[in-house]
Parts: C-alpha cells; structure tokens; sequence
C-alpha cells in the first residue's frame, strides 16, 4: 500500500530530458501508481490490458484530476497509437507478465514483439525504460524464489527444464521470462534500439532509492563499499550481500536484482 | 533532469575544474518520506570522471519548496561557521545553478566515508566484531565532541539562557499535537526536564541543520545544511542540543538500533555506567565532558537536554508527516513508546546490565 503512493515510483524519470509537454506511455500501468504521478508533470496514456485496471486508471485520473491522461485497454503486442507518437515508453515490472496472455506462443517471442510495437509508436530520439527482474540474480542462485512463478531457480534454469519445472510444481508452463543483462540488450538491439544503457535499480524497481550505472566497475565498486547496506539483506539474503562483497564489480553488475534499461531509438 | 544537468556541467566543466565528461550515480529519498514538496533536498547525484574511484562533484536537485532567500541564509550561515572554526566543516557549495526552472545546487562530492558507513561496517557484515564498534564508537564520539565542544565556544551575543521553560512549553505543543494523555507523557517527566535545565545557563551557539548520522563525515565534515526553518531554529534552540540532535537518531536508527533496540534505556544505562563496564559509556562520557557537562554530577541535566532533543525530533517528524495519511499513526505510536520511555526511565533505576547485554546482539547482525 505505501509503496503504491511512494514518490520514488518515478525516480528513474530522472534519467530523461522530459518536459511539460513530453508524451509518455506506461504499459501495464497496473493501479496507476507510475502513470499518474507522471501525469502530474507530461502527457500520460496508461495501457493495461486489464480492463478492470484500465477502468481503474480511468477513474483514478479523474480523481486526481489529471489535465493530460489518458488510461486504455490494450496489449503491449498491438498497441492502438500512430506511429511516432510518443517521447518516452515505460514498462515496470510489467514487460515479464505480457507472455502469459499468449499461453501458446513463445515467451520471446511475444517479448520480441512487444519491443518491435513499443520502437514503432517512439518518435526518432524516443526512449524506452525497461524495468525487469535480473535472470541471474544471485538469491535465484541461493534459494530465493522468483517472484512471479513462485517457483525456487525457476528462472535461472535452461528454458526447457524451467518450462518442466513449472508444469510438474504449479501444473502450469512457465511463461514470465526474464532475462540476463545480456539476453536483454541483445533484445533490445534486435528490436532496433541504437543505444541502451544498463543500470541496477535499488533497493528495487518499483520504489528505488539508488540508480546506479552498470557500465562502471568503480562505481559499482564505490556503491557496495558505501552504499550498500548489509542490514537490507536478512535471513538467507544475507549471503547475497557477504557475495556482493566477495566479487568484483563487474560480476557484481551480472547478478543483480533488478535492472532499468535505458534504450533509444535512433533519431 | 540528469541529462540537462549533465550538460550543464559539460558547459561549465572548466570553471567547475572536473572532465567534460562525468557519469551520473543516482540517490533518491534514502528515507522513504511518502510526501513529494518537503522543502528538503532529497534528490543528489555524485558525478564520478572515468576511471574515477570516488565522485568528484555532487549536484542536489532542490525542491520548489525551498527558497533562495533560504539557500541564501544557508550558505551565508556555512561560511560563518567555517571561518569562525578555521576549516571547512560544510562540504562547498561551490554555485547554485539554474537548470529546467529547478534550482540545482552544484556542491563537493564527499571526500571519505560517512558515520554511517563505518557504523555499519563495524555493526553488521563480515567485518563486524567487538573491538571495531568500539573503536569506531569511541572514534565518532570524540568527533562530534570535539566539534560540538568549538561550536558551544562560538557565542554569537546575547544573554545566556535558561532553557527550561521553552523545552516544556515544546513539550506542551507536541503532547497537546499528538493528543497524548498523562499517562503517555507525565508532567512529572515534563517537570523533571524544566526544573533540570534550569539549573544551568546556555549562550547563544550556533544551531546546525541536518545533523545526523548518515550526513556526516570523519573530519567530522557535514554533506547539509540546508533548511528553510534554519534561521528560526538559531533563534529559538539552544546551541548544545546540536550534540543531543546528534545523539538521538544515531541511537534509535540503524545500525545502532540492531545493537541496542531500546534507544532510550541505551542512553540512560551509559549515564549510569560509571565504571565504564559497557563499550559505550566512557567515549558518551567524554563527548558530554568536551561540551562542559559532568557525567557524574549533571546526569539530570544531560538527561533532559536528551528529552528536549527528542521531542524537538518527534515534533519535526510529526510536521513532516501529518501530510502523509499512510504513515501518521505509526509515527504516533512509535512516538508513544518513545515519550512514555523517556520518562519512565529518567525514574527508573538502571546499571551497565541492558547494555552488556545488548552487546551480544553483534553476533546475530547479518
């Protein structure tokens, strides 16, 4: 509940040249907690392929009267906006869950094309930021389940055994693809984004405190020796910090949590 | 934002003495606050040159809350401290620029650690032990002391002051605000405090801004004094409650608060502790020495200049998130425990055995 009205749901907005008159578009928008504080300073439209959550949005940015929002029903795979519309496209926390609509085609696949509709809708010089969880996240590793299957190494495993995995615990195939830090900028490249930047997003993706670059081993380095807070990581997470700790920071930048790609479409 | 900054800093990179070409690190709201215009920078970026260990430059995106006559005041008030202390203890605020209608304010990157980060390397991680939090401790301490001890010497004029009676009508307001009965907070313990800091006069010493643990350097040098109410808290606080302001959130924040939970049993078994049994009593001892207060013989006094800190602290985060209604009444009850503590203490009898105790809270610190 409080990290639904959090100020820092939009801290990554910082990242962007945005301005009063910027178009954005937050696709699975959820409850609106992105859209609508966006909506206070650019143009907004919230997509959700939610129509109760798109009903929501709808009524939430009346309520908070709103002079520029727009909240619509729609899937990320066939989005109803022109060409060129739009300076920035936002996906947190929702780009994994857009294959379990399409429960018979290939999780990539649908990713890939997603990526391929939210590059068509950007105008040259439009950015996209993807908020996601890391494949490879090091409590993955430790034991800590994904929080979308809920399932233990489901993600980290070949996609065939995952796939096995999900069937025989959960009786349902595994669907919510996340990727590496690799894996996801071979996907954004292929979908034609020029330029995309890397960044490990704490404590996390929906509320974070700290952006921090993943292309610089020393602040990387710079944010676990001062930053880093070993009290954020109890139980069994404990282990992922003392690792942290333990490795150099360009491993460190493979295993984080969660990720917040910055990707451009050439001008 | 960060892209107009950066190329701001890339225009002014010469007269700034940094690369043209600087890498952003991001830090938001640490404290998760839930109120967006509090007049309070809460946005800083450290801009690190390539191959950079630490950053060289930090840029705080000021909220429209905060004024310039206030930014004004601020820096004005810095370079007085500076000067009259012979060194540097506020990080230069080296311009304030202008950038997308925001003002930014263009300041110097931290030079070494902060308290904080070598509390928690000394409470909590594979580091941790003992000997290192006391070393630390005693460390912290004998800074703050030693700063402390210089500012209670600056008398900026004026009469000294018996404090008593403005710390019990603060206490008035927050009972009365937060609705609490006798039963939460005593007039006896609003009593005890009058009557203790009347016993000693005050002169007027500069009263800092932010002065918690996360905020402050080995030097000790300070990363703000920014706030608006600056101006008004030098005018209404006593100087030495600066120690004090200190003293309270160190204690009942992380990572002191995973050592020892009950901040104000903590503080009062180290008043007690004479013979200096626990880690903690005798660096206490000895910061509360350099601002010119005895242990020994002006434990009421130490104690209500702790009480008078504390409520200074509740009232500051009462105002702060009363506008917040997710977050009021857990404040309200913590704020409870606490008032109901600080005078249930000051009554209670207590020795070095909750705090040896609580040194054994080490061992379980992830």
């Amino acid at each position: 509940m409080l990290r639904a009205v959090a100020p820092n749901r939009t801290a990554w907005s910082y990242l962007f040249d945005l301005g009063p008159e910027s178009r954005v578009l937050d696709l699975g928008c959820g409850t609106g907690g992105v859209a609508c504080r966006l909506a206070k300073d650019h143009h907004v439209i919230a997509a959700d392929k939610s129509p109760i959550n798109a009903a929501f949005v709808k009524l939430r940015g009346q309520q908070e009267n709103l002079p520029h929002f727009q909240s619509i029903c729609a899937d990320g795979v066939d989005l109803p906006i022109a060409d060129a519309q739009l300076d920035l496209v936002c996906m947190i926390g929702s780009f994994e869950w857009m294959p379990t609509s399409w429960p018979n085609e290939n999780p990539e696949a649908i990713h890939a094309r997603v990526l391929s509709e939210v590059f068509r809708v950007l105008k040259p010089g439009g950015s996209l930021f993807l908020a996601i969880e890391n494949r490879q996240y090091l409590g993955f590793a430790l034991g800590v389940a994904d929080p979308h299957a809920r399932i233990r190494h489901v993600s980290y495993l070949d996609r065939d055994r995952a796939n096995q995995l999900s069937l025989d615990l959960r009786g349902e195939p595994f669907l919510e693809y996340t990727y590496t830090r690799g894996e996801a900028n071979a996907l954004l490249n292929n979908a034609g984004f020029a330029h995309v930047d890397d960044y490990w997003l704490r404590p996390d993706y929906s509320t974070p405190n700290y952006i921090i670059p993943l292309n610089n081993e020393h602040i990387i380095k710079y944010f676990i020796e001062e930053r880093l807070n070993p009290w954020d990581f109890q139980g069994g997470r404990s282990f992922v910090y003392k690792i942290f700790r333990m490795l150099p920071p360009r491993e460190v930048a493979e295993h984080v949590e969660f990720f917040g790609f910055c990707a451009r479409k050439p001008a | 934002m960060i892209p107009r900054i950066q190329k701001w800093l890339t225009e002014h990179h010469a007269r700034l003495g940094v690369p043209a070409k600087l890498q952003p690190l991001v830090l938001i709201n640490v404290n998760y606050k839930y109120v967006e215009s509090y007049p309070i920078i809460s946005r800083v970026v450290l801009w690190f040159a390539k191959d950079a260990e630490r950053p060289c430059l930090a840029t705080k995106i000021a909220d429209p809350g905060l004024t310039r006559e206030a930014l004004d005041l601020s820096i004005t008030f810095q370079d007085k401290i500076d000067a009259a202390l012979g060194h540097g203890l506020f990080l230069k605020i080296i311009e304030v620029a202008d950038i997308n209608d925001r003002m930014v304010i263009i300041e110097e990157a931290c030079p070494h650690r902060t308290f904080e980060t070598d509390l928690k390397f000394a409470i909590c991680g594979p580091e941790r032990s003992h000997a290192r939090f006391a070393r630390t401790f005693a460390a912290q301490m004998d800074e703050i002391g030693t700063l402390c001890g210089k500012l209670t010497t600056l008398d900026q004029g004026g009469p000294a002051k018996r404090w008593g009676d403005d710390a019990a009508a603060r206490a008035h307001h927050f009972k009365s605000d937060c609705g609490f009965d006798d039963v939460v907070f005593s007039e006896a313990g609003i009593e005890f405090m009058r009557d203790a800091l009347n016993k000693i006069e005050l002169p007027n010493t500069p009263v800092l801004a932010d002065f918690v643990c996360p905020n402050i350097f080995p030097g000790p040098r300070l990363i703000d004094n920014v706030h608006p109410q600056l101006e008004e808290w030098n005018r209404t606080l006593p100087g030495h409650i600066n120690a004090f302001r200190f003293l309270v959130p160190y204690f009942y924040s992380q990572p002191v608060d995973l050592l020892y939970p009950d901040w104000t049993l903590a503080l009062a078994s180290a008043l007690a502790d004479t013979e200096h049994q626990s880690i903690i009593a005798a660096p206490l001892g000895k910061l509360f020495a350099m601002i010119g207060l005895d242990v020994k013989t002006q434990a009421d006094v130490i104690w209500a200049l702790i009480m008078y800190a504390a409520i200074f602290e509740m009232q500051d985060k009462l105002d702060f998130y009363r506008e917040s209604p997710f977050m009021i009444d857990g404040k309200i009850d913590t704020f409870k425990k606490w008032t109901q503590r600080l005078c249930g203490v000051a009554n209670t009898e207590v020795n070095a055995d909750y705090l040896l105790a609580s040194e054994g809270n080490l061992k379980a610190q992830p």
